[in-house]
């Protein structure tokens, strides 16, 4: 940047985050004058390996494009495939799809919560906020069989069926959670140490959220209503009376506040979900046949929006898949905000947007001899991009 | 002589334990912070959780190695003191997963396939991503061998 | 005050941690291990190891050539549990092993039962087809559902046929003129 400024490399194995990712921060004493982050450690090439694979089989690599937000990326697959194919799942398939984003959305905040709480150095709330979240994993595993990967959801439905037994268990499971998690929102809001390593941080006004480039719970904590269940409904949120949660401040404590909400509104869709599931009964899979075509999908992730795009040529392999995930926005949005913070508050303001690297690393070139990153280029040139 | 038996017997059991993530989908990693927390707890166990790799004992490590993270692998490998207990957590560690495939050429361009490829493996963990409890097992499983390393 | 009212309901209240070595895991019914074979129920169709997106199911020879297996290796298995829907004979089943350690030399351990397969061999050419009890329940499916009046002259043509290659199968066919090119 400029040249009294101090270079301050963080990354790419750094504690404040446990993934792989390379900050870079020119800082002014204190002061951060310039960042970058460079990404590309987590590159798997997964949307080239899902071109060479069936489309059932893509199900369980799109499941692994993150572990936290698995479901979310397997209904998004599913829901662009089945646009594809113009199927639409069965009434009690799409209930349990929102059944298990919504628990995901809660464990995802959950998550979150505790990480930006240990960053602040509040490492009780962390230890509060894990504790309450094996609730929901115990419902997750209860219904799919395994704590993160669900694995149930498939093309034109849902794979596999829920007893009663189990949704009956998970729900009360889920029941000690809601006892829990209004004293989890009371200890945040009380508390002095997060509020004061939190407040201020990284404000964002309505405007200027919506020109960054924020999304979901970010753009929501700033009062941007963005929400794609709202936008764009791909699955029946409108009979389960839900409605977006929005905030004001736009700060990293609002962040996590509108997270701690959006949890509690979530354990109140499932629980609904969870009654409506337990009266009915139906189908789980339509038939299906492959055909040429292509697919788009939205889907709000944990983290925002997450959009799948795939083309097919009738075969059982996609000929052309992108992914675009949440985090890459936020991400590009939070570094536009980093200069003019001190040092210290640098992972809590990365931390608050709640970075998934593993989704991130997607549309970056490597070079395979040198272990290079030789490019990064846009989306739009990757079709004429030549090494 | 008796103090240094004494030494060996009261830190038998409490390892100091490392966590990277070098590629995967941060599920085994979020298993193993797991492991830390309330319900499952290692430190019941006297294993303490250290963010820096010169401070471990045994490094657990999550993910397959992408070639982005070949080199820092390796980095942090050599920053470990000796004796050291490497761990490969979850089923991209210890083979590359769904990542790769048998067949090589089925496999992802950017993927080299399990941590075993790069550094040397004690103990291998399967499972996708295995439960906080298999992770246990492989932290009781590292430390006794830590303690034969020591001798 | 509410520290102390907090204090008070910890020490009422049992620990939260588990007493995991001590005390067997908590796995639910419906928990998904990696997945095991039945041998008495497997057809040896080779669904399981089509679908399995990570090729942990495989075909593979051992002891030089001289046994034939099909097994899972569960240093690759992701129990997404793929095969055990699609197996047409329910011969796959969800094991309840959450604990899957190994060192380096023990990692070859780590697999699910082999599963002995039987190739028959084409007469023609001697290309590897399928296994007997594959062609058996195919042979017992159509007796099964073949009206009576096709029924033997059915089999008896499946029986030719399925002592075939796909190339040899073609070949033969085509002498018999029954190949769908002449209609076309």
């Amino acid at each position: 940047m400029t040249r009294s400024a101090a270079l301050l490399p963080i990354g790419p194995y750094h504690p404040a985050f446990i993934e792989g990712e390379f900050l870079r921060l020119w800082v002014r004493g204190e002061r951060v004058v310039g960042a970058e982050i460079k990404l590309g450690y987590n590159h798997r090439g997964i949307m080239k390996l899902m071109e060479q694979r069936t489309f059932h089989q893509n199900i369980f690599l799109a499941e692994r494009v993150c572990g936290i937000c698995n479901t979310a990326h397997a209904i998004c697959y599913c829901t662009a495939v089945e646009r594809l194919l113009g199927i639409s799942p069965p009434h009690r398939a799409q209930l349990l799809r929102i059944l298990l984003a919504e628990l995901e959305r809660i464990h995802s905040h959950l998550l979150l919560i505790g990480l930006v709480a240990d960053l602040a150095g509040f490492r009780t709330l962390f230890m509060y906020a894990w504790k309450i979240r094996e609730h929901v994993l115990d419902a997750i595993e209860r219904i799919t069989g395994s704590r993160r990967h669900s694995g149930m959801v498939t093309i034109g439905g849902v794979s596999r069926p829920v007893p009663g037994k189990d949704l009956a268990s998970a729900r009360r499971s889920l029941l000690v959670l809601a006892k829990e998690l209004p004293k989890l929102l009371s200890i945040m809001r009380e508390s002095t140490t997060l509020k004061r390593r939190c407040r201020g941080v990284t404000e964002v006004d309505k405007q200027t959220a919506r020109k960054i480039g924020f999304v979901g719970p970010n753009a929501r904590a700033s009062g941007l209503k963005l929400d794609v269940r709202a936008a764009e409904p791909y699955l029946p949120y409108a009979e389960l009376d839900w409605k977006p949660v929005l905030g004001e401040f736009g700060d990293s404590f609002e962040r996590l506040i509108v997270r701690a909400r959006e949890a509690y509104q979530s354990l109140r869709t499932a629980l609904i979900c969870i009654k409506q599931l337990l009266s009915e009964s139906g189908p789980l899979t339509v038939e299906y046949q492959l055909r040429a075509g292509e697919g788009i999908a939205r889907v709000e992730a944990p983290r925002g929006e997450l959009v799948y795009y795939l083309a097919a040529e009738s075969t059982a392999h996609p000929s052309f898949v992108r992914i675009r995930t949440p985090t890459m926005l936020n991400l590009s949005a939070i570094v536009q905000l980093l200069p003019g913070l001190r040092v210290a508050d640098v992972p809590i303001a990365i931390g608050s947007i709640d970075p998934c690297m593993t989704c991130c690393d997607r549309v970056t070139v490597l070079s395979a001899q040198s272990a290079a990153v030789l490019a990064r280029i846009p989306l739009r040139a990757l079709t004429t991009w030549k090494p | 002589m008796v103090l240094n038996a004494l030494f060996r017997w009261a830190f038998r059991r409490s390892p100091w334990v490392g966590l990277l993530q070098v590629g995967g989908c941060n599920g085994c990693t979020i298993e193993v912070v797991d492991a830390l927390t309330p319900r499952f707890d290692i430190e019941r166990f006297g294993a303490v959780y250290k963010s820096t790799p010169r401070h471990v004992d045994i490094l657990l490590v999550t993910g397959c190695v992408t070639v982005g993270s070949v080199n820092f692998l390796k980095r942090i490998y050599d920053q470990i003191p000796d004796p050291k207990v490497i761990v490969a957590v979850g089923t991209c560690a210890v083979s590359g997963g769904i990542f790769t495939n048998r067949v090589e050429s089925a496999s992802s361009y950017a993927v080299l396939g399990g941590i075993d490829r790069v550094i040397p493996v004690d103990i291998y963990v399967a499972g996708c991503p295995p439960k906080p409890e298999a992770i246990i097992d492989a932290l009781l499983e590292a430390a006794k061998l830590l303690a034969e390393k020591r001798q | 005050m509410k520290l102390l009212k907090e204090i008070l309901r910890a020490l009422t209240r049992p620990p939260v941690t588990t007493q995991y070595p001590a005390k067997p895991a908590s796995l639910p019914p419906s928990f998904r291990g990696p997945p095991d074979f039945d041998d008495a129920r497997c057809i040896r169709c080779f669904a399981c190891s089509s679908v399995c997106p990570t090729g942990a199911c495989y075909v593979q020879d051992i002891s030089d050539g001289e046994r034939t297996v099909l097994i899972i290796d569960y240093t690759r298995c992701i129990s997404c549990g793929r095969c055990v829907t699609i197996c047409p004979t329910d011969a796959l089943h969800h094991t309840r092993e959450y604990s899957l350690l190994a060192s380096r030399k023990t990692l070859y351990t780590l697999s699910s039962t082999e599963v002995d397969v039987r190739f028959i061999r084409c007469t023609e050419c001697n290309q590897p087809i399928t296994d007997v009890s594959h062609i058996r329940f195919i042979a017992d499916r159509l007796s099964e559902n073949l009206p009576e009046e096709v029924r033997d002259r059915a089999l008896e043509d499946f029986k030719r046929f399925s002592s075939l290659c796909p190339a040899c199968r073609t070949k033969l066919a085509r002498k018999l003129g029954t190949s769908p090119e002449k209609w076309c």
